[in-house]
């Protein structure tokens, strides 16, 4: 992967972020059921947890050698 | 151990193995810590988040850092393909935006309708003064690193103190992931 295409990679990264903030906050302000707003919020913090180790954290290749950089 | 075991031993590759390893362990013990503060959040106060919070400033707080991950992310890629100027600016613009959310941290406290002896005021002011601390240090750590890369320490074969510095942004990146609902979403 070359340096252009792994720098978009970091762009698809902050929009798929940006989109669940989003979606994080229309949960708070719309949903009432406190209930049903925690369990939503933990998944949706969890996704952006994950979107973070993967794209930014590269931790499916965390083995590799350093000058295999994605 | 003769002479050559001991170099095999200590192989780039296998300094490099053992210092992933234990930059996550710090990463789980980093988790367990906030972890218990989170945990501590809901056992005291439940799911409860003050009316008058304010959530603008939260979510601008949150966009600042997701988008220091974004820029954090930018400066190891460009290093470890050998683009070390672009590098060195996305380190600054990385320490910037840290600033910035260490500036938002301190507005917010200064704003705060509530008191650090009060249930919330507790979670509160203790969650994202741990976290701030950790934003801290890692603006220094990132000061380092642009040390480091100005003077041309670091080469697409070798740069893994960037690297090491750049998974800790993310890692406290992370947490704040958790803490933003935690602390103003809840309610």
């Amino acid at each position: 992967m070359n340096e252009a295409q792994a720098q978009n990679r970091g762009l698809v990264a902050i929009i798929v972020l940006a989109v669940l903030t989003a979606i994080e906050y229309v949960i708070a302000v719309g949903i009432d059921a406190t209930a049903v707003v925690v369990t939503l919020l933990a998944v949706v913090a969890l996704v952006k947890a994950l979107v973070i180790l993967e794209y930014f954290m590269h931790v499916s290749k965390l083995w590799r050698g350093e000058g295999e950089h994605a | 151990m003769s002479a050559a075991a001991h170099a095999v031993a200590h192989s780039p590759e296998k300094r490099l193995r053992i210092s992933r390893l234990g930059l996550w362990l710090f990463f789980l013990s980093e988790s367990c810590l906030f972890g218990a503060f989170a945990a501590a959040r809901f056992y005291m106060n439940g799911t409860y988040v003050p009316d008058d919070l304010n959530q603008i400033l939260g979510l601008v707080l949150t966009s600042i850092l997701l988008v220091s991950s974004l820029t954090a992310y930018r400066a190891e890629t460009a290093i470890a393909h050998g683009n070390v100027a672009h590098g060195k600016l996305m380190i600054l613009a990385t320490m910037l935006l840290g600033l910035i959310f260490l500036g938002g941290v301190i507005t917010e406290w200064s704003i705060a309708h509530f008191e650090p002896s009060e249930g919330y005021g507790t979670s509160f002011f203790s969650m994202t003064g741990l976290h701030a601390s950790h934003v801290a240090t890692g603006i220094l750590f990132l000061g380092l690193a642009y040390m480091f890369a100005a003077r041309g320490k670091y080469t697409p074969a070798s740069h893994w103190g960037m690297t090491g510095v750049v998974m800790y942004w993310h890692f406290v990146d992370v947490v704040w992931v958790f803490f933003y609902p935690a602390l103003y979403l809840t309610g």
